[in-house]
């Protein structure tokens, strides 16, 4: 395998992806600096709470939040909320689906892969490749969310205080999340023979494990279905909060991030190339 | 250069090509002939390690073109499909970034751009404004700038231009004589009669033949027109290796087989007024494999 011809293809798949990632990671960044502006426009934390009070339980669910909780946590409870918010996981979803589906099935679909592997490049090095171009995508769309959200709180200077320190193991705990859509994304993607089939499945995967978790959180008979959702192991208001980083949640999401690459590696070392 | 033994490809109860054993020597072109969906590119997407064969093996270069692919595809250059090349590059960028996946400097080029036509304009241009033959040129330039060994092409000229298929096939034949290997498939006969010396046909994933273009044609019939003076002798049909296809007054057609002196002996001692010998045309060979309705006439062996 040779490393030049890795990049190389990396590159490329970034390239690709440059125009939808860049519009995408626009949108986060302005997601997450609103944050701030918004819980200071609302009077802080206690505002925060009365406003969330106000929404139907249901609705509560779904940004995985209580009243009480933003009004004891303050800004860093508030500031969870655009962690767990839809709009949230739709942004970052999109970007590393959009990535993996067009750049893996997407290339094998319209036969671009072939210029590389009809060349002395192996199947490991190009899907290396797209690992790669996963990874830097995951880390900018980290980067993006928590500077917007950094230069959201010193544009808004909202009422309570944040400690930074605490946004590293928030950030660690959103990019595992990520990574674990990325490898179950990784591995539909090298199984599948077209761009639609990949964005369908992966698409089917995330929602489905959305709504486990939203029902879970609503319905007490879904309860026992919550740890097969990839969002029972994301829980940002801990991070922000008091710091901290569930072990439970680190091992789950590695652990399906790498089986994930691992069930994708597999399938495309030994696949037939769709004609 | 390029050997497959029984390689055969199944997909289910589909066997799309079965235990085909051909043999490319260095420093020919070969053809690959047969109709679409006979199996030529099941065989070149084995070859190229796309596809993972059912059974059998082939080699390029002697190592195995599944196990051993990076090997195997070291000093090789691939026709891609017109339509796999990115859309968002220009013609440059994509001829330079296959230029860096091959690690071979571009050496060919400059040539094959004039040999293609392929303008310095054209080539600043994005590929997602190209028509389906330029393409199919920026295709052909990326399989070959580096001036690889052995090169495969699937359907070389299509899309392209008369005149600028006359120049790729000159272009074809300076390679061969140049020493390196030409294995391709095509749809045109009578460009494969033009550039290749050997072919093998496939026929529903079976290789029906593979020799020497020249031995093809002598194996198989000539058709033989003759115009008679005054009258058709009765015993021309027991000369060796003459049939008699059709009679129409004083003119006859025949099919020769074989050796032509019996029969040029015989017309020798009566009179012909109008004689022509056309040897069997690769497209005549090649339908004779199709057309099994009729196989003697070309001297198809069953």
């Amino acid at each position: 395998m040779k490393l030049a011809a890795t990049l190389l293809m990396t590159r490329r798949t970034l390239k690709r992806s440059l125009s939808g990632t860049i519009f995408l990671m626009v949108g986060l960044f302005i997601f997450e600096f609103v944050q701030p502006l918004v819980a200071d426009s609302l009077g802080g934390g206690a505002g925060v709470a009365a406003m969330i009070e106000r929404l139907p339980p249901t609705f509560q669910s779904i940004l995985k939040t209580q009243p009480e909780f933003v009004a004891l946590s303050g800004l860093p409870g508030y500031l969870s909320l655009g962690f767990s918010h839809p709009i949230y996981y739709v942004l970052t979803t999109a970007a590393l689906a959009a990535l993996i589906c067009r750049s893996l099935a997407g290339e094998l679909d319209s036969g671009t892969m072939q210029l590389a592997l009809s060349r002395p490049v192996s199947r490991w090095s190009v899907y290396l490749s797209r690992l790669l171009a996963v990874l830097a995508t995951i880390l900018i769309i980290t980067l993006v969310t928590f500077a917007g959200m950094v230069i959201g709180i010193a544009a808004a200077k909202p009422e309570g205080t944040l400690d930074y320190v605490n946004i590293l193991p928030t950030a660690a705990g959103a990019a595992l999340l990520l990574a674990a859509i990325a490898g179950v994304a990784l591995a539909i993607s090298a199984y599948s023979d077209t761009t639609s089939q990949a964005v369908g499945w992966t698409t089917g995967f995330v929602v489905v494990s959305f709504v486990i978790d939203y029902l879970a959180s609503v319905w007490s008979v879904m309860k026992p279905l919550d740890p097969i959702s990839i969002y029972a192991y994301f829980d940002p208001g801990q991070g922000l909060i008091n710091g901290a980083l569930a072990l439970t949640d680190v091992v789950v999401l590695g652990i399906v991030a790498l089986a994930g690459v691992g069930v994708g590696a597999a399938v495309f070392l030994e696949r037939d190339l769709p004609s | 250069m390029i050997a497959t033994h029984d390689l055969s490809k199944r997909y289910g109860s589909i066997t799309a090509l079965s235990r085909a054993s051909i043999t490319v020597p260095e420093g020919t072109i070969y053809g690959f002939l047969g109709p679409n969906g006979a199996g030529k590119t099941t065989a070149i997407r084995l070859l190229m390690g796309f596809l993972k064969p059912s059974s059998g093996r082939a080699t390029m270069f002697g190592h195995d073109c599944w196990r051993d692919g990076l090997a195997a595809r070291r000093n090789v250059g691939f026709l891609v499909t017109a339509d796999a090349l990115y859309p968002d590059m220009t013609g440059t960028a994509q001829l330079d970034y296959a230029t860096r996946l091959s690690e071979r400097p571009p050496v060919l080029r400059q040539r094959l751009r004039d040999a293609l036509e392929l303008s310095e304009a054209a080539l600043s241009r994005r590929l997602g404004t190209y028509s389906k033959g330029m393409r199919q040129k920026l295709a052909l330039i990326a399989a070959m700038q580096h001036d690889p060994a052995l090169v495969i092409l699937d359907e070389p000229t299509d899309g392209l231009d008369p005149l600028i298929q006359r120049n790729f096939e000159e272009f074809l034949l300076g390679l061969r004589d140049a020493g390196r290997t030409i294995f391709m498939s095509s749809h045109d006969l009578a460009e494969v009669e033009r550039t290749c010396e050997l072919v093998a046909v496939v026929r529903a994933g079976v290789i029906v033949a593979e020799e020497r273009i020249a031995e093809l044609r002598e194996r198989h019939a000539s058709r033989v027109s003759v115009q008679f003076q005054d009258a058709v002798p009765d015993s021309l049909d027991q000369i060796p290796g003459v049939a008699i296809e059709s009679l129409d007054g004083l003119r006859v057609e025949l099919m020769l087989k074989g050796d032509p002196n019996p029969l040029v002996q015989y017309l020798a001692l009566h009179p012909v007024v109008d004689l022509t010998i056309n040897r069997a045309s690769l497209e005549e060979i090649f339908m004779a494999y199709y057309e099994p309705a009729s196989p003697e006439a070309v001297g198809v062996p069953v």
